[in-house]
């Protein structure tokens, strides 16, 4: 005899399967949804990456360009390659004949710096407000500098050397080996006669020689010039220096101060990643109306002539110094002297490839066309204006100094101008 | 567990997921929103940067609108509607009476669809000779967002040159 069927407890085949299809698209969703959530989360960084970068690019450019020319002769302030110094316009010391200025790295004067197919590079100067010293002996290849010296100086730096009487007179030196910041008294600087890293003709701007005169016997100082090249690097995965535009290898916004390290090697740091491309133009805005901007014509490389970067204008004097009146016919010439502003662009790309993005072209910016690069990258363009206030400047670059029976207190005193 | 447990558990986890993507889409508009104001940044720092090139005496300096110097920074925020904001100075005047204009060209403002805009006051007088001592200037660049603009402010000023008005 059998008990009462009891009713079999679990679940049907077809609650199964509806249970199971409800899953299968469940999960299904739900992995897509992580999906799309780690592609924008990944988007969303690269985005947000690319934005920084563009930013420091751009701030660190705009920062130290507005402050180019400051404590230097105006025809000092940019380097565009080997040119006539200021100096050779005024009366030098007898046997100081030919005085060159600039070329770093520029074997070629105005198109060294300026590309219409790769990117543009800057090179300018301006002394660092927070450094003066005494100073307290030299001779023609060394400084001695009342100390304490606050910084360090390295090998390459230059050197702008004041004197407050007689003719007062400057020079300019490079300092040939690294000397430690120290609390001690009299420090020596041992200067450069040859050639530096990075010049292909002589040195910024060798002028040892107007060491000889003997205002700087007298009370004088020393000052640091600090130099600044900005350009792009690309290196691989290996570290290596590339060509630009190599596939899969990336790009740096770098900074060369041209210095080197006691080994000889160039001392360069990079300023941002993923920059791909570095434009600069230069506002002349004393220039004929039409002229006043050069270097953002698409297919146009700026030239070392008279429409362009005039290194030597035929005017006499053909190169405005801080006296020159605010509209003397030398302020109209392209020499790097009178441009006002720089119109400064970088393109910023990300980091990692992205398939869902599809921009096979490097956008137009300044002179340069577009070009077919990388595709699946996104990229921005940042582009802004720079006024230079210390090339319009009517002061004297020769920085205050106080009563010389309080020297060691002179050297708070450098306010500039 | 029954199906209308697990229909609840599908349902609840709907509603979560939804909450998670619209997270992710708005901080993806976030990101948009950040690329607008460094764009914009850049814009307005291009405007100061070329003004700050110009003579005093530069047509483009004009105090046209002398009621709106009270308010020349746009503290009422007038230029966040579409209309119905007054500025002294505006894109058509950047090559006033046919002067260079070297900054960003008007082509590259399209996309992304800004507008610059300047206003100067003149509101130092300290001798009360009737000249002002100097023009404050604000640069306003504009872009949309949705059916208004949001705006970004930039300041400078400009000193004025007479042997008679200088502090």
């Amino acid at each position: 005899m059998t008990g009462p069927l009891r009713r079999q407890r679990g679940f049907s085949l077809i609650e199964l399967m509806v249970a199971l299809g409800i899953s299968v698209v469940v999960i299904a969703g739900s992995l897509m949804l992580l999906n799309a959530q780690r592609k924008a989360f990944q988007g969303g960084a690269g985005d947000r990456a690319l934005q920084e970068a563009g930013r420091v690019a751009l701030e660190e450019l705009s920062a130290n360009l507005r402050m180019a020319g400051y404590g230097v002769d105006p025809g000092m302030a940019f380097d565009f390659g080997q040119a006539r110094s200021p100096q050779q316009q005024a009366p030098l010391p007898e046997g100081v004949v030919g005085v060159q200025f600039g070329g770093f790295e520029c074997a070629n004067p105005v198109t060294c710096r300026d590309q219409i197919g790769s990117p543009d590079e800057v090179v300018f100067h301006y002394r660092d407000p927070l450094f003066g010293q005494l100073l307290t002996g030299h001779d023609a290849t060394t400084l001695v500098l009342r100390g304490p010296l606050n910084r360090p100086l390295e090998k390459g730096q230059i050197l702008q050397v004041v004197c407050y009487s007689g003719d007062q007179a400057w020079a300019y030196v490079t300092v040939d080996a690294r000397v430690e910041a120290t609390l001690t008294n009299d420090t020596r600087v041992t200067l450069s006669t040859g050639l530096n890293a990075g010049d292909l003709s002589p040195i910024f701007p060798r002028q040892n020689a107007l060491l000889a005169n003997t205002c700087f016997a007298d009370v004088s100082r020393v000052f640091a010039i600090d130099r600044y090249r900005y350009f792009i690097q690309t290196y691989d995965a290996g570290g290596n220096n590339v060509a630009w535009g190599t596939a899969g290898a990336r790009p740096y916004l770098m900074l060369d101060r041209g210095l080197v390290d006691a080994a000889g090697t160039k001392k360069v740091s990079m300023v941002a990643p993923d920059v791909e491309d570095l434009q600069f133009a230069y506002v002349y805005t004393l220039a004929a109306p039409g002229t006043q901007m050069r270097g953002a014509t698409v297919g146009t490389q700026l030239t070392n002539a008279p429409g362009g970067i005039d290194l030597a204008p035929a005017s006499m004097p053909s190169i405005p110094a801080y006296s020159t009146p605010a509209r003397d016919p030398a302020r109209t010439t392209g020499h790097p002297s009178n441009i006002r502003a720089v119109r400064v662009g970088v393109v910023v790309r990300q980091a990692l490839a992205d398939t869902t993005i599809f921009e096979p072209n490097l956008p137009a910016l300044g002179n340069r066309a577009a070009i077919v690069r990388e595709a699946n990258r996104r990229r921005a363009v940042f582009e802004t204006s720079v006024s230079l206030p210390n090339l319009d400047s009517r002061a004297p670059v020769f920085p205050t100094h106080g009563d010389p029976a309080l020297l060691s207190d002179a050297n708070l005193n450098f306010g500039g101008g | 567990m029954s199906l209308i447990e697990v229909m609840i558990a599908v349902a609840l986890l709907i509603i979560a997921a939804t909450g998670v993507a619209k997270m992710t889409g708005h901080g993806l508009k976030l990101n948009a929103d950040a690329r607008q104001i460094t764009r914009a940044t850049a814009i307005a720092e291009d405007l100061l940067g070329q003004i700050q090139t110009w003579d005093y005496d530069d047509p483009r300096l004009a105090n046209t609108t002398a009621a709106n110097d009270a308010n020349y920074g746009d503290g009422s925020q007038s230029f966040e509607a579409a209309t119905g904001f007054t500025a002294d100075h505006a894109e058509a005047d950047l090559v006033l009476n046919g002067l260079d204009w070297n900054g960003l060209p008007t082509a590259t403002l399209v996309r992304g669809g800004y507008q610059r805009f300047w206003n100067v006051a003149e509101l130092d007088d300290t001798n009360f000779n009737g000249i002002a001592d100097g023009r404050r200037i604000a640069v306003i660049v504009r872009w949309p967002h949705g059916t208004s603009y949001r705006r970004l402010v930039l300041y400078t000023a400009k000193v004025n040159p007479s042997p008679d008005e200088r502090l």
